[in-house]
């Protein structure tokens, strides 16, 4: 347990590591930095248009007001920034590492090779549109809807913000992790990213069939649903329990089927 | 035709390259598939509370044009902005100058080479939507809309062209592009009514907006299909499609007659 715990430790410190690195190396490049936040703010603005169709036309999905639904988009939003903040520059480059052979360096390094790769970069500019205007979105729709703000309830936001966390880690690894045996998976990952934007509503807006797959099978309706879900008491024991098994099952799936692609590698061009 | 050899042959070649990615393709029509799904639910939900109009669209053509919008969407969007960016950023354009053609026919007839395979087989997969949704929410579509769509769409690919390579002129000046055209083509799409119809804005941007190209590559398509327009507003339309390509035109000659003084070749 000690040694463990001795790991975990080594590992905060190389994740802390990882982070000044990219913040200095960001710092570098200013007008980049600042772009990456535009491009963001692009985005961030098509997804408001949504808000403003739900708000003009006083969409109510079974008997979640307009307020009610803010919370869900802004939840969506903030998941959105987290992941272009942690996760996506590192998905993008697996495949060019695969491609290229650059794994092949990466892979003498004494740690784990899934945690440098997956890790390694964050980028610190682009996820800042997002988290405050997701944070805002769910204020607002949180204090509208005069749901009391108590230590219960922020741990249980909390807590299923981190399981989506996981399960997001999860599940965009995977067209990452499939280049190790087909060389472009850029098609793959399109369909991943508009999947990801049907959690862009509270999911009753889908019908029964679909909940069921985005919940059970290809858990992506989890990562926004759960956390608005919960502090408004419509999760059921089941449920809750669900979405804090589901991460744990995730990641031991992610972690067998790495271990089955670096087993592919082929080390070309290197 | 045979006066431009060397634009055919780009052209041909255009056809080529597009047949070499059909897979690609093929996962770009499925991730179409999932904003359209979306947006059919909320619109499902918002038209189920009673009100049979919502921004001035009945929940046929509001459908309607959802579908055609995501597939219009799909085919006038280039990446163009990006390939001429990068190759005035890195130099590329050094061995275009050389060469006895000019740039803009080179791209115009590549983009138009490329585009022919998607927008054959987009056409046909729009209209057996339009067909089934036109006979399920009782849209009646004539013919002639039909044709005026397709002459739309062709309007709007090359209008759709000369904003990129109007807009990828600014790379000229910039010292770093790789994000900025992310931007511009994401704002492109959406104030051309690609994301949702441009009604949603209110009342004083969408007025702003018609006096803007971008509504006619994506917005007025749609609309052409759906129903919405009648005869005249149609013909209005193709015809301001036609001005804005003129002045579009005449806007990028002079964008780049003033980039080129800024051209420094760099890398090559």
């Amino acid at each position: 347990m000690k040694t463990r715990l001795g790991t975990l430790k080594t590992y905060g410190i190389i994740y802390l590591q990882f982070i000044k690195n990219c913040f200095i190396a960001q710092m570098e490049y200013r007008t980049n930095f600042i772009l990456g936040i535009a491009v963001e703010i692009a985005y961030l603005l098509s997804k408001l248009l949504y808000v403003v169709v739900v708000y003009k036309s006083d969409l109510h999905i079974g008997d979640i007001p307009p307020d009610g639904i803010l919370m869900f988009v802004g939840t969506y939003t903030m998941m959105t920034g987290l992941y272009s903040g942690l996760f996506f520059t590192n998905f993008v480059r697996i495949s060019d590492y695969v491609r290229t052979g650059e794994l092949d360096l990466l892979m003498v390094k004494p740690i784990s090779l899934q945690f440098m790769v997956s890790l390694r970069y964050i980028d610190l500019g682009m996820p800042i549109p997002n988290l405050a205007a997701g944070i805002t979105m769910v204020s607002i729709g949180w204090s509208a809807l005069g749901i009391t703000v108590t230590a219960y309830h922020l741990f249980l936001f909390a807590l299923y913000l981190l399981s989506a966390l996981v399960i997001t880690y999860c599940l965009m690894i995977i067209p990452a992790i499939l280049s190790f045996w087909f060389v472009n998976t850029g098609g793959l990952a399109g369909i991943f990213y508009a999947i990801w934007d049907a959690n862009n509503m509270p999911m009753p807006i889908y019908p029964r069939l679909i909940q069921r797959i985005g919940v059970y099978v290809l858990p992506f309706l989890v990562i926004t649903n759960f956390a608005p879900l919960s502090v408004m008491e419509r999760l059921d024991g089941g449920l809750m329990l669900w979405g804090a098994l589901v991460p744990i099952l995730l990641l031991v799936c992610v972690r067998l089927i790495w271990r089955k692609a670096i087993k592919n590698y082929s080390s070309a061009s290197g | 035709m045979s006066i431009y050899p060397k634009y055919i042959r780009v052209f041909k070649l255009g056809v080529q390259a597009s047949m070499e990615y059909r897979l690609d393709f093929a996962f770009s029509l499925i991730s179409a598939f999932f904003p359209i799904m979306i947006q059919y639910y909320i619109w499902t939900a918002v038209y189920g509370r009673g009100s049979d109009q919502f921004f001035g669209y009945t929940y046929g053509e509001m459908i309607l044009y959802t579908i055609v919008a995501a597939i219009v969407t799909k085919i006038v969007t280039t990446h163009m902005d990006h390939v001429i960016a990068s190759d005035i950023k890195d130099g590329a354009l050094n061995k275009y100058l050389v060469q006895p053609a000019s740039y803009f026919g080179l791209k115009l007839f590549t983009l138009l080479g490329q585009k022919l395979f998607f927008f054959t087989v987009m056409l046909a997969v729009l209209f057996l939507v339009i067909f089934y949704f036109g006979g399920r929410y009782a849209i009646r579509i004539p013919l002639v809309n039909l044709v005026c769509f397709v002459a739309a769409m062709a309007l709007s690919l090359i209008l759709n062209f000369l904003i990129s390579y109007t807009i990828s002129a600014i790379a000229f000046w910039l010292s770093e592009i790789s994000y900025f055209f992310e931007m511009t083509g994401l704002l492109v799409i959406i104030l051309s009514g690609g994301v949702f119809p441009i009604e949603v804005f209110g009342r004083t941007v969408s007025s702003l907006l018609s006096y803007l190209p971008f509504k006619y590559t994506i917005y007025f398509p749609s609309n052409v299909i759906n129903g919405k327009l009648v005869m005249s507003e149609i013909t209005e339309g193709l015809l301001m499609q036609i001005f804005w390509i003129g002045v579009m035109f005449l806007v990028s000659k002079l964008v780049w007659r003033i980039g080129f003084k800024k051209y420094l070749g760099l890398g090559g």
